[in-house]
């Protein structure tokens, strides 16, 4: 109560300031002609008596100062003096300001870069979205998982259509992209295509800055294909110029997936949706019975007025539901969640892991630049205890040194601050000029919410640790100071204790930090050492999208893939390849080895007594293990001879073989596939573990089965049965070869498209490079910790020394060797120093566990990273203690002594 | 040097200023006199802390204050003791009581 009442009293006081000043001055008057009146009185002259009256109260002008501490608040004078107290006591210790300015520089501005880039990728919708607030996705998660996210089947589409599309402004479908053949010169290319809603681009509120948008006759089935370009890929792609008035462009007929289709428009310069880079936009064609298990739409509504997204939330709960009852027994149970399209779910969903450890490191590093800034300022304090002591004693209010301190904290976070921003705009170029090209899409520039972020970060920074070392105040007690010369060795324990514990926080944070990178550097060196269980080198792979019209027949139970009439085609197609001089080696394989998608079907094992697990399966032809260069540990390949009318056998991964048969038993026993027309088989071989789900996954267990001993297998609706791959291993150039390949699968069925022909090695460096940038962005942020930590480290012996300087110099003057004396500094450091190794090491090992179980890019917690990073701690922390130990040493006793 | 001008303990003042002012409302240099006449001139107060004293006992809402005109004809402030400054006063004088008594009682062991 009584605070609040001094509180609001002092609020009063200085809204009145002036008319306080002038009641005091009155007061003071009266009293100054009382005291007269009564010299007077007793018989002095008046003038005399005046001026003794006036001396004895004191002055006006002295009595009124005595009131600062109590009156109002710090007017616009005293934050003057204070400011400029600050910056001359902060000059005076130029060195510790130094280490505060550089800690606050690099902190602020390294972590205001990380936030930026993640603020372009994350949080900004792309500019060209009209009323982006507006604008939600919808998103599927798998029953009692609402942490996963997932696209929204066709079927589930069309439902939510009905519903929504009257209530809001509008929906939109786009799906997820995808690489497609597209011939636009002699050779076809892989581009990333997305095909569209017709109504999307409308709803984004985004159109075509040349031709224009899709008309809804073009979502017919079996009308001409049309594509939009985008401008990045108009740029790359196509020599034309647009503003020269000829649009020789637009109109422009190109080949995808084999289909003609005319360019009718151009989209502006940095549109994506979803994810970026995306080349080509198609018409989205939903047939009748979309398949409800395959979920690939993102969903974008446009809120109507005053909606909000709790609203579409409880609309599409009960579309859900009821869609729900159509579905099979074990498709039911998804959920489906509302998101603001600012977070955007590509990022979300394919980067989670990546993104959360970004902003566990942006948060380290802060805590970083705070602990160092406290620990200086700590250091500063209890150095300063002397000072603060007398201060105290000839009046000056505990507020008012508080308000000292801060005052001075806030100086150097001011000063970090807007270093730190420099700093940022500088780090951002660097970081851009070198990063690969798939970051390079987005706009990077500091806008308000970042700038935000750094004048936030710098006004905690400034609070925060000016507000450590005065808490700590608490227990200085004034008069031990005075009388112990505001020497007591090396602070009160209390303080020394709280500093220490600031930088092994410090070095743990760090190692922490280096470990989780150091881990993540290595996962792309394995990326890029294309290390993916298999040799890569000269091997092509090429797509081939069977016509599902020639290569299935409808029978009682619906359209079924004809496997026998598609191992001829793909038979045929072999044998030409082989015969094409350079060739080394041809196989086919249901699914691309390295990332494709995984069939997963539902097996009983012998071994597991009748029990049913869902295992990847993939089909592959003879010599694949051969082609790929995988080795087979146990047993033997798959071979010509395996048959439809031999017994049926299979080949199982490592993983596979792991995980099943841990005796090792593996060759030899019997699994059974569920689904019409299946056979046991039996595993008649190891093979080493090669990448199925990406570079960035874990391999998982996978059955390879021939491809001629596959049941037929019902068409989905997608196509997807009939799609197949092949590999081809060359002995010379895979360019040249590569056109042969054409013009054989052409001899054979001239209608025949082949799409994603490339090398391996290519599609390998995709992952590969999807890491760098994680890499580019969180590798210099951990450089940016390593300094601070080191800055933080010098910063507290530094302040050791300092209060040690007597104790040093007494032990100097009674005969300890300079060696002596650095090995005590350098052992205080390392002591810290190894503590936090520990801690942190163990930490990190934590947090990698952790996070290899949500992204697999740490698939190992090396050794190396280990050792490297806590030899680089050391190295650090140690040249970080080199200058306060040469200090100690330079120290001229005598001088040291007689400060005393 | 003179024992009469002996100063006075922290917070001491207030407890007078306080007990000047259960005595009637008075002016600043009135407290002054009040105190300095009841202690028989043996307490001075310093002019200098006088007023920073009685701002403070204001802040803490024991005393209040209002612009009056003085015997002498003079505009002045008029302090005048609140109900919870008289709370204050009693408790405090107490509070002095027993340690005025603790002080004496230990004097008086060490002069035997």
């Amino acid at each position: 109560m009584l605070l609040i009442r001094r509180f609001l009293f002092r609020l009063l006081a200085l809204a009145k300031r002036d008319r306080f000043d002038a009641e005091l001055s009155a007061e003071l008057r009266h009293h100054v002609e009382c005291a007269t009146d009564e010299l007077i009185e007793r018989g002095v002259r008046p003038g005399e008596a005046r001026r003794i009256a006036l001396r004895d109260v004191g002055g006006i002008e002295q009595v009124r100062a005595e009131y600062p501490d109590q009156l109002g608040f710090p007017t616009a004078d005293s934050v003057v003096q204070d400011l400029t107290l600050a910056v001359r006591s902060l000059l005076k210790h130029p060195l510790s300001t130094a280490v505060i300015v550089l800690s606050l520089t690099v902190g602020i501005g390294g972590s205001t870069a990380i936030v930026a880039l993640l603020n372009a990728v994350l949080f900004h919708p792309p500019p060209l979205y009209r009323a982006p607030q507006e604008l939600v996705l919808l998103q599927q998660n798998p029953p009692d998982r609402p942490g996963i996210r997932s696209d929204v089947s066709g079927a589930l589409y069309m439902a939510l259509r009905a519903e929504l599309s009257e209530r809001t402004q509008g929906l939109a479908a786009v799906r997820a992209q995808s690489t497609a053949s597209v011939r636009i010169t002699d050779y076809p290319i892989g581009l990333a295509t997305q095909a569209v809603s017709p109504d999307v681009f409308d709803l984004l509120g985004v159109s075509p800055s040349h031709g224009r948008n899709f008309i809804s006759d073009e979502y017919r089935e079996g009308a001409a294909g049309v594509v939009v370009l985008s401008h990045e890929a108009w740029r790359e792609y196509f020599e034309g110029d647009l503003d020269g008035g000829d649009d020789d462009v637009i109109g422009r007929v190109i080949g995808i997936e084999g289909e003609p289709h005319t360019i009718v428009g151009i989209m502006p310069e940095r549109f994506w949706f979803g994810s970026t880079g995306t080349d080509l936009w198609l018409p989205l064609k939903l047939r009748d019975g979309p398949d409800p298990t395959r979920r690939d739409l993102s969903i974008v509504v446009r809120l109507a007025d005053g909606m909000s997204q709790g609203q579409v939330q409880a609309i599409s709960r009960t579309v859900v539901s009821n869609h729900d009852a159509q579905l099979p027994a074990d498709e039911r149970g998804w959920g489906l969640q509302v998101f603001p399209l600012a977070g955007l779910r590509g990022f979300a969903s394919q980067a989670a892991g990546g993104i959360r450890l970004l902003f566990i490191v942006v948060a380290l590093t802060l805590l970083i630049v705070c602990v160092n800034v406290a620990v200086v300022m700590a250091a500063r304090w209890s150095t300063r205890r002397r000072e603060i002591a007398v201060r105290s004693a000839i009046g000056a209010g505990r507020l008012r040194i508080v308000r000292q301190f801060l005052t001075e904290s806030m100086v150097v976070a001011a000063v970090g601050g807007v270093g730190g921003v420099l700093f940022a705009v500088i780090a951002l170029r660097a970081i851009l000029a070198a990063a690969p090209p798939n970051l390079s899409v987005i706009d990077f520039s500091l806008d308000f919410r970042t700038l935000g972020f750094a004048l936030a970060a710098t006004v905690v920074a400034g609070i925060g640790s000016g507000l450590l070392p005065a808490l700590q105040r608490g227990d200085l007690r004034l008069f031990d100071e005075l009388k112990q010369g505001g020497r007591n060795a090396s602070g009160t324990p209390g303080s020394l204790r709280t500093r220490n514990a600031l930088v092994i926080l410090e070095v743990v944070v760090v190692v922490v930090a280096l470990i989780t990178t150091g881990s993540m550097v290595l996962a792309y060196q394995e990326l890029a050492d294309l290390n993916p269980g298999f040799e890569t080198g000269w091997l092509l792979s090429f797509r081939i999208d069977l016509d599902e019209d020639r290569f299935s027949s409808d029978t009682d139970s619906g359209r079924v893939a004809n496997a026998a009439q598609i191992n001829s085609q793909l038979t045929a197609i072999r044998d030409r390849l082989v015969a094409i001089p350079g060739v080394e080696g041809v196989a086919t394989s249901l699914l691309l080895p390295i990332n494709d998608a995984i069939w997963l079907r539902r097996v009983t094992l012998a071994s597991q007594e009748s029990q049913e697990t869902r295992i990847a399966c993939t089909a592959v032809g003879a010599g694949f293990f051969e082609t790929l260069g995988a080795p087979i540990l146990e047993g033997r390949p798959l071979r010509e001879n395996d048959r439809e009318a031999t017994p049926w056998v299979a080949v199982v991964n490592r993983s596979l073989a792991e995980a099943f048969f841990p005796n090792g038993d593996a060759i030899g026993q019997v699994i059974q596939f569920e689904g019409e027309g299946e056979r046991p088989r039996r595993i008649v071989g190891i093979s080493e573990d090669v990448v199925n789900r990406g570079l960035t996954m874990a391999v998982v267990p996978l059955v390879y089965i021939p491809m001629e001993q596959r049941p037929d297998t019902q068409v989905s609706g997608a196509g997807s049965r009939l799609r197949s791959f092949f590999l081809v291993r060359t002995t010379s150039d895979p360019a040249a070869v590569a056109t042969l390949i054409r013009e054989e699968v052409a001899k054979v069925d001239p209608l025949q498209a082949i799409t994603r022909l490339g090398m391996v090695s290519g599609w390998l460096r995709q992952a590969a490079d999807e890491i760098l940038a994680g890499v580019y962005i969180i590798g210099p942020l951990v450089g940016f910790a390593l300094i601070l930590c080191a800055l933080g480290i010098y910063g507290v012996l530094s302040a050791a020394i300092q209060q040690r300087q007597q104790e040093f110099s007494v032990r100097i003057a009674v005969g300890a060797s300079r060696k002596e004396i650095i090995r005590l500094v350098l052992h205080q450091g390392l002591r810290l120093t190894s503590i936090g190794l520990l801690l942190g090491s163990l930490a990190a090992l934590a947090l990698t566990r952790f996070l290899a179980s949500t992204v697999v890019v740490f698939r190992s917690t090396s050794w190396v990273v280990f050792s490297v990073s806590a030899a680089l701690v050391i190295v650090v922390s140690l040249l970080a203690a080199c200058g306060p130990a040469w200090r100690a040493v330079a120290l001229d006793p005598v001088a040291a002594l007689r400060k005393e | 040097m003179t024992g009469s001008n002996s100063e006075l303990i922290q917070g001491t003042l207030d407890l007078l200023a306080l007990k000047a002012l259960a005595l009637g409302p008075m002016h600043g240099w009135g407290i002054q006199k009040r105190i300095e006449q009841l202690s028989a001139d043996v307490l001075r107060v310093q002019q200098g802390s006088l007023y920073p004293a009685l701002l403070r006992l204001q802040q803490n809402g024991w005393i209040s204050a209002e612009w009056g005109v003085s015997e002498k004809n003079r505009r002045a402030k008029y302090y005048s003791l609140t109900s919870t400054g008289r709370r204050q006063l009693v408790s405090e004088t107490r509070a002095w009581e027993s340690l005025a008594a603790g002080v004496f009682r230990v004097l008086n062991t060490e002069s035997i």
